[in-house]
């Protein structure tokens, strides 16, 4: 039953041209300095200081605009963008309230200024709050040691994958161990970077429980096994409850153990990645601790670990000296070296400590219990709608801070499916829902996730918009498949952009293909 | 359990339907049949259709089943106690011995045309693509078709995974609430002779809503996971030990080793390679124990019915549990797009020997596969994957009947 | 303080439904009498009991800013000293459009969207690749890369897939901070896609590729010639033709990184024959954010052989339902990891997809004009800063020519070390070039001095004053 006010939104249209097409000849968008006479009287013409050999011919074809065109022209571009100006319940992705203070703070130069090379004790300030932050993540996780280079989640995921194959490479055994564990449910990222890796990738498919049995890990846990890789909870909602025996099993058979932490905020101030047996952990600054998504980064995979594979992790490492003051260290002889220049997107690493601060150990605590509560509110009301199933309906204890659906009922009775859906319901000011990573097994699905900051009436008009939507697909299916109709263009048209003739990544290879 | 109104079912058995499995063709139309008999192959889709009927009997009164008389499902009708509507179809030859005819289709088709004017809920059938096809041609999307699997291949999607699933499913349509449908792609292979690698598409049928009961349309489009499966064949035919007896399976997944060898071979059929030649073709049963009696030395490829999850009993009714407990369990080497293998759910593989079948009794006799089996996807990739079964073992079945049991339509 | 029932949370603005009314409505509506029931899946045995080390909460804002501030004043910034330092992030002006763009809370905030609802951004991310395209002359562009050294490495691996082979040669003049990363890249012998790097020495006499040394590395197992325009240690490779011909000669493809901003002056790589293309984004509009403002990116020739080997995602224009439309849309999706977990090509993920934003709208803001100016008159500033340096008795400019906007600056004639110097320009409040005598001990006491378009003639005179005092 439909709760709420439906909006008559509509997004802003702009009809806004590509930048190319706005280019005048001749106007100008910004200046370097003019160069002093001093210097122009004692340097030769800039020309005679490129080597001839490299001297550009043909100046770059970029648009010619003014100031203000530049920046019309990107604020148009803003306010064609969705994302969080209604309601988006990105599954996976935690979205969060992003403090406007961090942006206060971090583009003011003692931020945004500073150079990675510079003399530590010029950093201080920087580097207390990345240790601070460090000590916060130990606490939450029970791990020793936590570093910010990745990132993202993916690059915290190949950062254990290159710790794992110096791990054993420091033992003699990685010729002999050269096989990675992962399962279905594994976020792609796991067994992609541990295969990038160089490792045998082995993965278990969820069984009759929702998730792999321990007699198949068993069966494919053996003296070749460098290392597990997986989530808990997964993003269907469910959790292993037999993951300490999983932990146990590979590690008695001396491979290394991963929780990939990204569905971290329903457990927060609940699991810990130590307790559980993990070696290490990775979790998304950018998603469960209020960083911003930036539509993908700057992000980062906090990678945790133990004091056993301390001496793997990347450098440099922010230590304190016994005066308190910090400093880096660089890296030991073992170490993994680099899986990114420098030491982390700092701005996030500010972000988090940041809302990690605003929130205080009893918020997080909060927080968990909001999300994984507001779950089984939008379960309850999502399941009285006629065309949603839930994925896995025989497993009937509560989900956690995520529910899959599927939309297949619906599909099957009206032929409109999941992503006619998600069109259909941006057309009310509901941003695109997460279906579902690779594979697809369940059929037609859809994964909101509630997390703690939006309002019930959030996720009512939510809800509703999702009902709304699935009685337009039965009274008229074609508006829905046709759908969006109130968004800022239209749906993506037939072309197959998986051709060469027909992908066009820039405005040159547009114009050769489209504009003959 | 009763229903003011029950359940309209048009049966149809293509009693010719799955005749060329074991003895190594490929369906069994037209002259294909004829040879089908001559190698001595069995009415299989009659002992598939009874296996799945016989499961009906306590629902005598709220099923109405049309059929007509003889071969193609009244005499089954019959021999299990359900009365039936004879449909009014009498050109079609009834004979106990199946003398044959021109063509199956035919026959199929006339009987179909015959059940668009009985106002029925469902057809139920036993056969193959062929035979959905035949039908599909006749109803097309009018009425929700169901069937019984008893064909060589079945890559359509309105086959229930076994024939105790067409069963469940026909009980859950007894309750009105529960009648509803869901489109299904019809595939068959393409002209005659050609390769069932060529398989097209020829439409969307209904078939009955149980997406957990029926299996899935075979997909065809090309993507990274198999060229991964490409550079896996590649791999596998570039490391061949010298003198071992490679079998491959029917498909095109094990068909990528033969094409990595360079050797053209029937894709439809067990091929035997040896020394990176092609030694034996379109193998049948007893051709394979032939060539197992000469050699010791000896690799058994196996993909897997893509959208279906089945390692054997579908498509490859040769590589018999005689077979198979010949070569040994150990000896398997399964290969298989991970982006279908992932796409099956649950990702579990089945076995399926008919133990109806003429070599039935001695299945029991034979080892148990292992519970799980490792799926090569690639190079360095593997899936590995729950094995359900009909040959007695203290595993058989879990899997299975947990999810398919909870798994029920959504009460309306 | 006020009684609080531990069954409710404490109201906080970061969540709506701490309020007592709402969690109670979603307690009652979800049927949950107690929070624990939620959390049945948990065995018990897997719950932490122990006491948090977790400050708890500064819920006013202004206690929150206070906070903050109190630590991050400590620092000392490139505005409120005069920094040298580059090697790898560079102090670039960036126009106050650049942040107003990526604080904009559409841009900064979203996830993910579809192609017709976050529409703008897809542009932004299509006017990024395509300006990005105009600069260095190629016609495939991927979206970013997590920074210069993760698209280098990126890059030597889809060659490798590209043409099978294992072996690379990398400048031994590389940054080491690069060098790590694509030598994490580059695997371990022990397992498989393993490429061999060989390290091509350097003339001493020029700072550029010894191409003798490197014609006696190369031959027909050469995956990839991967080299730098400007190097790391500042100075153009005038000899790129001849290098890409000695690639191309054996069947390899010539990588080249390059530093965008230089791009208004300098020779895009396919002019000399480059393949693939690399290079930061970090100068084109992003702030150095110690370190956290690295991007980097992919660009190639549009061809298939390269398409399809591309690891990032990327964004095609196309069209729509309606006549004349244009949208952008994802090409090349399922060969990404996303769409094909392991299989697929190389592994991709959250990457600075908002740089992007900054980026294309810094080169919208330069256009041709602007990138011809700012290269000048970085060439210029750098060339008075190393002419001014090397009249300093006891100082050495390493190479004198053909650098851009990095040059080496040799200590050995003053007996301190860069070390020693740098803590005493400090004292001046200058940051000096950064040190390379521990990762390139050949160069003796040296350093990588930095001179940009932010750096006018007095700053530039007053290192000069200070190197002169400190040196003395």
């Amino acid at each position: 039953m439909i709760k709420s006010k439906i909006r008559k939104y509509h997004a802003p249209v702009w009809d806004e041209p590509l930048v190319m097409d706005l280019s005048a000849p001749g106007r100008r968008g910004a200046f370097a300095p003019e160069l002093e006479e001093k210097i122009a009287k004692a340097t030769s013409e800039p020309s005679a200081l490129i080597p001839a050999s490299l001297a550009r011919k043909t100046p770059p074809s970029l648009p010619e605009l003014s100031e203000f065109e530049v920046q019309r022209h990107y604020l148009h571009l803003s306010q064609q963008t969705l994302g969080m100006m209604g309601i988006s319940l990105f599954g996976t992705c935690t979205m969060k309230y992003n403090p406007r203070i961090n942006e206060r703070l971090v583009y003011q130069p003692f931020v945004a200024e500073m150079h990675p090379h510079q003399d530590p004790e010029t950093m201080q300030g920087l580097l207390e709050i990345v240790y601070r932050f460090d000590e916060i993540l130990r606490s939450l996780s029970g791990l020793d040691k936590f570093v910010f280079q990745a990132g993202g989640g993916a690059d915290a995921a190949y950062t254990m994958a290159t710790i794992t194959r110096a791990y054993h490479a420091s033992r003699g055994e990685l010729a002999q161990r050269n096989e990675i564990i992962t399962t279905t449910q594994a976020h792609p990222c796991n067994p992609a970077t541990a295969a990038a890796a160089g490792f045998k990738i082995i993965t278990l498919p969820l069984e009759e429980d929702g998730y792999p049995s321990v007699e198949a890990l068993k069966a494919v846990v053996s003296e070749r096994t460098a290392a597990l890789m997986v989530n808990n909870p997964d993003d269907i909602g469910i959790y292993n409850p037999h993951i300490k025996e999983w932990v146990k099993v590979v590690r008695e058979a001396g491979g290394l153990c991963f929780y990939d932490h990204a569905n971290f905020n329903g457990v927060m101030t609940r699991i810990r990645a130590a307790d559980i047996g993990f070696d290490a952990c990775m979790y998304m600054l950018h998603k469960t601790f209020g960083g911003l998504k930036g539509g993908g980064g700057p992000a980062v995979g906090a990678f945790g670990c133990n004091e056993k594979l301390i001496p793997f992790l990347p450098g440099p490492t922010v230590e304190k000296n016994s005066d308190g003051s910090f400093y880096l260290k660089k890296e030991g002889a073992n170490s993994v070296g680099r899986v990114r220049e420098f030491f982390g997107n700092v701005p996030v690493v500010i972000r988090a400590y940041s809302w990690t601060r605003a929130m205080g150990i009893d918020g997080l605590r909060d927080a968990a219990n909001i999300s994984v509560l507001a779950n089984n509110y939008m379960e309850k009301r999502l399941l009285q709608i006629p065309g949603v199933t839930k994925a896995l309906p025989e497993l009937t204890q509560r989900r956690l801070e995520m529910t899959r659906y599927s939309l297949g009922e619906l599909t099957a009775e009206t032929g409109v499916n999941c992503i006619d859906v998600q069109n259909r319901m941006t057309d009310y000011g509901v941003d695109a829902f997460w279906l579902s990573h690779e594979p697809w097994f369940i059929p037609e699905p859809f994964t909101p996730e509630a997390g703690e900051l939006w309002s019930i009436e959030d996720l009512d008009y939510w809800i509703d918009v999702l009902e709304l939507v699935c009685n337009e697909a039965r009274s008229n299916p074609e508006m829905v498949r046709t759908a969006p109709h109130n968004q800022v263009v239209a749906k993506q048209g037939s072309i197959n952009l998986n051709e060469p003739e027909n992908w066009a990544t820039t405005y040159r290879a547009y114009k050769r293909k489209y504009k003959k | 359990m009763s229903s003011s109104t029950p359940l309209k079912i048009g049966l149809l058995i293509n009693p010719i339907a799955g005749m060329g499995g074991r003895v190594g063709l490929h369906g069994t139309d037209g002259e294909i049949y004829k040879r089908a008999l001559q190698l001595g192959a069995v009415e299989e889709s009659t002992l598939r259709a009874k296996s799945s009927l016989a499961l009906l009997g306590d629902f005598k009164d709220e099923l109405t089943f049309y059929a007509v008389e003889g071969k193609m499902g009244g005499d089954l009708l019959t021999e299990l106690n359900f009365s039936y509507y004879p449909v009014a179809y009498q050109s079609i030859d009834t004979s106990k011995e199946v003398k044959f005819i021109k063509s199956s289709a035919e026959d199929t088709k006339a009987l179909a045309t015959q059940f668009l004017h009985s106002d029925l809920d469902l057809i139920v059938f036993a056969g193959g693509d062929g035979t959905a096809r035949d039908i599909y041609s006749v109803v097309q999307s009018k009425i929700p078709i169901l069937g019984i699997p008893a064909g060589v291949k079945m890559r359509s999607g309105v086959f229930g995974l076994h024939p105790e699933n067409v069963a469940q499913i026909i009980i859950q349509m007894i309750n009105p609430a529960n009648r509803r449908s869901a489109p299904a792609e019809i595939l068959d292979r393409g002209p005659e002779s050609a390769p069932y690698s060529a398989s097209s598409f020829f439409g969307v049928a209904l078939t009955a809503y149980a997406p957990d009961l029926i299996q899935r349309s075979k997909s065809t489009h090309s993507s990274t996971a198999e060229i991964g499966l490409a550079e896996l064949a590649e791999t596998f035919a570039n490391q061949m030990k010298s003198d071992r007896l490679y079998l491959l399976g029917p498909g095109s997944s094990t068909n990528l080793i033969a094409e990595a060898l360079g050797i053209s071979a029937q894709p439809s059929g067990v091929n035997a390679i040896c020394n990176r030649a092609l030694i034996g073709e379109d193998l049948s049963e007893s051709d394979i124990f032939t060539l197992l009696e000469a050699r010791q030395d000896v690799q058994l490829i196996l993909g897997v019915i893509g959208g279906q999850g089945y390692l054997l009993g579908r498509g490859n009714q040769q590589l018999s549990g005689a077979v198979i407990e010949k070569i040994g369990w150990e000896r398997i080497y399964v290969v298989a797009s991970s982006q279908k293998l992932l796409n099956l759910a649950p990702v579990q593989l089945y076995i399926d020997f008919n133990i109806d079948s003429a070599s039935g009794s001695e299945l029991e006799t034979l080892t148990p596969p292992p519970t799980f089996i490792q799926v090569h996807t690639a190079n360095a990739r593997s899936v590995v994957c729950r094995i359900v079964h009909n040959v007695p073992s203290p595993n058989n079945g879990k899997a299975r009947s947990a999810r398919s049991e909870g798994r029920n339509y959504v009460a309306s | 303080m006020s009684q609080v029932d531990p069954q409710l949370p404490t109201p906080h603005p970061f969540m709506a439904n701490s309020a007592p009314g709402s969690y109670k409505e979603l307690l009652r509506v979800a049927e949950v009498k107690e929070i624990e029931e939620v959390f049945e899946q948990i065995p018990k045995d897997h719950l932490f009991k122990g006491e948090w080390s977790v400050p708890s909460a500064l819920k006013s804002e202004a206690a929150l800013y206070k906070h903050l501030t109190g630590m991050l004043k400590k620092n000392i910034s490139a505005e409120n000293y005069i920094s040298f330092l580059g090697a790898g992030c560079w102090q670039h002006y960036v126009p106050s459009i650049c942040d107003e763009m990526v604080t904009r809370t559409e841009f900064a905030t979203p996830v993910w969207g579809t192609p017709s609802s976050d529409h703008g951004r897809n542009q932004v991310w299509f006017e990024f690749s395509s300006q990005l395209g105009e600069l260095v002359d190629m016609d495939f562009v991927g979206l970013p890369l997590y920074s210069y050294g993760t698209a280098a490495g990126h890059a030597l691996r889809m060659a490798s897939r590209i043409n099978g082979r294992k072996k690379v040669l990398i400048p031994a003049s590389l940054d080491p901070e690069r060098a790590k990363v694509i030598y994490n890249y580059a695997g371990f012998s022990e397992l498989e896609g393993h490429l061999e790097i060989i390290a091509v020495n350097f003339d001493p006499a020029t700072g550029r590729v010894d191409l003798k040394d490197l014609e006696s590395k190369l031959d027909n197992t050469v995956s990839a010639i991967y080299f730098e325009n400007p190097n790391y240690l500042g100075i153009f490779e005038s000899d790129a033709a001849k290098i890409c011909a000695l690639a191309h000669s054996v069947g390899a493809e010539a990588v080249v990184g390059v530093d965008p901003i230089s791009l208004g002056i300098i020779a895009p790589p396919p002019e000399y024959g480059a393949d693939i293309v690399v290079g930061t984004t970090q100068p084109l509009g992003v702030h150095m954010n110690a370190g956290g403002g690295v991007g980097g990116f992919i660009a190639t020739r549009d061809e298939e052989k390269y398409a399809r080997e591309y690891p990032t995602l990327q964004v095609s224009l196309t069209d729509t339902l309606v006549p004349g439309e244009m949208a952008f849309g994802l090409t090349l999706f399922e060969q990404s990891s996303y769409g094909s977990r392991e299989h697929g090509k190389d592994w991709t993920g959250n990457s600075v997809y908002l740089w992007a934003v900054a980026n294309a709208t810094y080169m919208s803001l330069m256009g041709p004009e602007g990138f011809k100016e700012v290269g000048n008159s970085i060439i210029q500033r750098a060339r008075y800063a190393a002419d001014q340096i090397a009249t300093i008795k006891g100082l050495k400019i390493t190479w004198r020519d053909g650098f851009f906007k990095e040059f080496v600056v040799n200590f050995d004639g003053t007996r301190k070390s860069v070390s020693q110097i740098n803590k005493k320009l400090l004292d001046k409040k200058i940051f000096g070039g950064k040190d390379l005598s521990e990762d390139f001990p050949a160069l003796g006491q040296s350093a990588l001095f930095c001179v940009t378009e932010v750096h006018s003639v007095e700053e530039i005179d007053s290192l000069v004053k200070a190197l002169s005092e400190v040196c003395a």
